[in-house]
């Protein structure tokens, strides 16, 4: 198997898990909330916000808060934010500061919300770089036709800090407010994904018709979910089979057969790791009349079945093992002992060699 | 740690690890410009790159079929059976034998994503990929006090996945994960270079990416009254890229969000198609990068200076003819796409004279590459 397929099984549950503590040093990979507070041009603007503001920076802030008091408390973390937007908001002109302080007041709204699904909407405080001929702009809170909550270059550093350092620090917030959802719902990615995984690994393989034929089965699976089917339809599937007649009488002949599952339908369990189901089949033996019967499956532990010979030759039937059963027979794995020790003479004494590929 | 860009593979083999062709691409182009000279990774250094992978779906039920086929017909053989008739037809006769040739590794993804439930099985990888991830970056924003912008940057089959895959993340569609949906996240960029997503039979699209929140905020809302997800909407097309000829990506009326670069007529690549090929060009990778790295990132001037310097037929000279014809070959193609008595006879005709144009064009300029998908 190519080094790349075996990697599969991973990128489900492993990429889930994959919440790393990798942290790159990426001394210029920021956001435009601090370009907005440096200015458009500035290369690492992170390090240009810090000689400039210090201690008043916002991460450095958001830093300090998180390590004292407030900690996780959003409410706590959210009056710092207002705190900290009065004691800035005077470099501001007036007719500006309404929008800012609107928008934390309808944070604020939110965050008392506590059963929000998702969490308060984090892309409010998402700063836009707007391009303006050779230069730009920016916009907070993306409503293009709120002209006041527009920063412009040339804009003086503290009130540049002010509105552009207060919604950075509103953002922080609002994202903190829905980590813990997303964590908890990374978990129902991770059972989906072990679903998948299980269905693939231990469930009836499909060939390409009967991918064709799940697919038109809508009824089969919960597609908008992306669940992996819970029926499985078989449809002419082809396969190694081992049959036996009258394997009752010591002395059974076995013989290897192509087996045809003309139809078929598979129940799996929840977790997609057992599948049962029934099918109608064709036996085609080496050597002998071909059958028609009928199967039972049990996961990968096999199938077993009848199937009476379609010339009237021999009046009995005859036993359709598949040969992944026949395989964890022959490894002793079946509870009867004397059963199988019957089945293996049977095995052994007939024509051909029991060791199927 | 606050730029994250998603990127997304196209047709054919793609193992893990196959970003990093595309992230040293990025980063050549980058430092060729004046802000950036001198330094070997300005775009890894200032980006933080997250592939998005889905191949190994498609190759792991592609390569059971063939060990299938080998081990039945391996058996039949020994036991001394005949696979012929019904029991040919549906034993070994699905599926051609060579399933690992070029050809089938490329036009077999799209088949069996769109007519498939493997498509769901990849929509479910790749937004399980696309939430792990922008959630991992989330919570290290809670920590360092950064913020989070992400982006996305997709080819080929990857537009065809990614629309689809930010429409399930953007609306909720599978009801597991409301925290990165269109109202309480968005998406900065979303880039697409040969957009194939309208590509195929109606009754087989999943969902269409025209009526989905996956459209820029300056267009009128999606249905359902939610926020529109993607805050800019690169869309760039070859003008000879056969795949981009029928059933084309066209929006309208999506206002200033969405960006539609089609003046693209350059032949780098004897295929125009490659993911490669679509970024070498000026066009697309200096808005990419402007969005991505502030508009300062290159200035006009030096965009100028660029689009200038851009030779779109390096390979011309000796290779003239064959280049012409090539692109004569893939303009009559572009033409019957329009034309109301064409047959499929006439699409199958041209398309194999644009291969042969194409064979022609990489045989006798040996500097020009075949190109990929």
């Amino acid at each position: 198997m190519p080094r790349h397929l075996r990697t599969l099984p991973r990128l489900s549950a492993a990429a889930l898990l994959g919440v790393s503590l990798w942290l790159p040093s990426l001394a210029s990979a920021q956001g435009k909330s601090f370009a907005c507070m440096a200015g458009a041009d500035r290369d690492d603007e992170r390090a240009d916000v810090h000689r400039r503001f210090g201690a008043r920076s916002p991460d450095s802030t958001w830093q300090r808060w998180r390590s004292g008091s407030t900690g996780n408390n959003l409410l706590a973390l959210h009056d710092s934010v207002v705190q900290y937007w009065s004691q800035l908001s005077p470099a501001v002109p007036l007719m500006q500061r309404g929008a800012v302080t609107a928008r934390l007041d309808s944070l604020r709204t939110e965050l008392s919300l506590a059963n929000a699904p998702g969490g308060p909407r984090v892309r409010r405080f998402v700063v836009d770089e707007v391009p303006d001929g050779a230069s730009s702009y920016f916009r907070l809170f993306e409503d293009p036709l709120d002209a006041r909550t527009v920063v412009q270059e040339n804009d003086p550093d503290d009130m540049r800090l002010a509105m552009c350092g207060t919604t950075h620090l509103a953002w922080l917030v609002a994202n903190l407010a829905g980590n813990a959802r997303r964590l908890q719902d990374l978990e129902k990615l991770q059972a989906r994904a072990a679903r998948w995984d299980n269905f693939e690994a231990h469930g009836q393989s499909m060939t390409p018709l009967e991918l064709t034929v799940n697919t038109w089965c809508t009824a089969c699976r919960k597609r908008a979910q992306l669940e992996p089917p819970h029926v499985q339809l078989i449809v002419g599937h082809v396969s190694p089979a081992f049959e036996i007649n009258e394997w009752r009488t010591r002395g059974a002949r076995g013989r290897e057969a192509l087996m045809v599952e003309w139809f078929g339908v598979l129940r799996y369990t929840s977790d997609r790791r057992h599948h049962y189901g029934v099918s109608l089949l064709s036996t085609f033996p080496s050597g002998g009349p071909s059958g028609l019967g009928a199967t039972l499956r049990w996961s990968r532990i096999g199938q077993i079945g009848v199937v009476w010979p379609r010339d009237n030759s021999t009046r009995t039937y005859a036993t359709v093992l598949s040969v992944d059963l026949y395989r964890f027979i022959a490894s002793g794995k079946l509870a009867d002992k004397r059963e199988l020790a019957s089945l293996i003479a049977g095995c052994t004494t007939g024509t051909k060699s029991c060791a199927l590929p | 740690m606050a730029r994250v860009l998603f990127v997304a593979h196209g047709m054919g083999d793609h193992p893990p690890g196959w970003e990093a062709k595309v992230v040293a691409q990025l980063d050549a182009l980058l430092s060729a410009y004046p802000k950036y000279k001198g330094q070997s990774h300005p775009f890894s250094t200032r980006v933080v790159i997250e592939p998005i992978t889905y191949d190994a779906i498609f190759d792991k039920y592609v390569q059971q079929w063939g060990q299938q086929r080998s081990a039945l017909a391996e058996f039949a053989q020994s036991n001394g059976m005949e696979l012929q008739g019904v029991l040919g037809l549906l034993g070994s006769g699905q599926l051609p034998a060579d399933m690992t040739s070029a050809l089938w590794e490329t036009f077999l993804d799209p088949v069996l994503y769109r007519g498939t439930l493997l498509g769901e099985r990849v929509l479910q990888c790749v937004t399980d990929q696309l939430r792990t991830r922008w959630t991992h970056h989330l919570n290290v924003a809670t920590r360092t006090g950064e913020s989070v912008e992400v982006s996305v940057l997709a080819h080929s089959l990857g537009t065809m996945v990614m629309s689809e895959a930010l429409a399930v993340v953007g609306e909720n569609r599978d009801g597991k994960f409301p925290g990165l949906a269109s109202t309480v996240q968005r998406i900065e960029l979303f880039v697409t270079l040969a957009n194939v997503s309208q590509l195929g039979p109606r009754k087989l699209q999943r969902i269409n990416s025209l009526d989905t929140v996956v459209r820029p905020t300056s267009a009128p809302a999606a249905s359902r009254g939610l926020s529109n997800y993607i805050a800019h909407f690169i869309n760039a097309r070859h003008q000879y890229d056969p795949f981009c000829f029928w059933q084309r990506f066209d929006p309208t009326g999506w206002g200033k969000g969405y960006e539609l670069i089609d003046a693209l007529d350059h032949f780098h690549d004897a295929l125009p198609h490659g993911f490669a090929h679509y970024l070498a060009h000026p066009l697309v990778h200096i808005p990419l990068f402007r969005r991505l790295l502030g508009n300062g990132a290159i200035t006009k001037t030096h965009e100028a200076a660029a689009l200038k310097a851009f030779n779109p037929l390096p390979a011309a000279g000796a290779c003239a003819t064959p280049l012409k014809e090539l692109r004569a070959e893939c303009a009559l193609l572009r033409d019957l796409t329009t034309s109301d008595s064409a047959s499929l006879d006439d699409f199958v005709r041209r398309g194999l004279r644009i291969m042969q144009a194409a064979r022609t064009a990489h045989a006798q300029c040996l500097q020009l590459p075949e190109g990929s998908f």
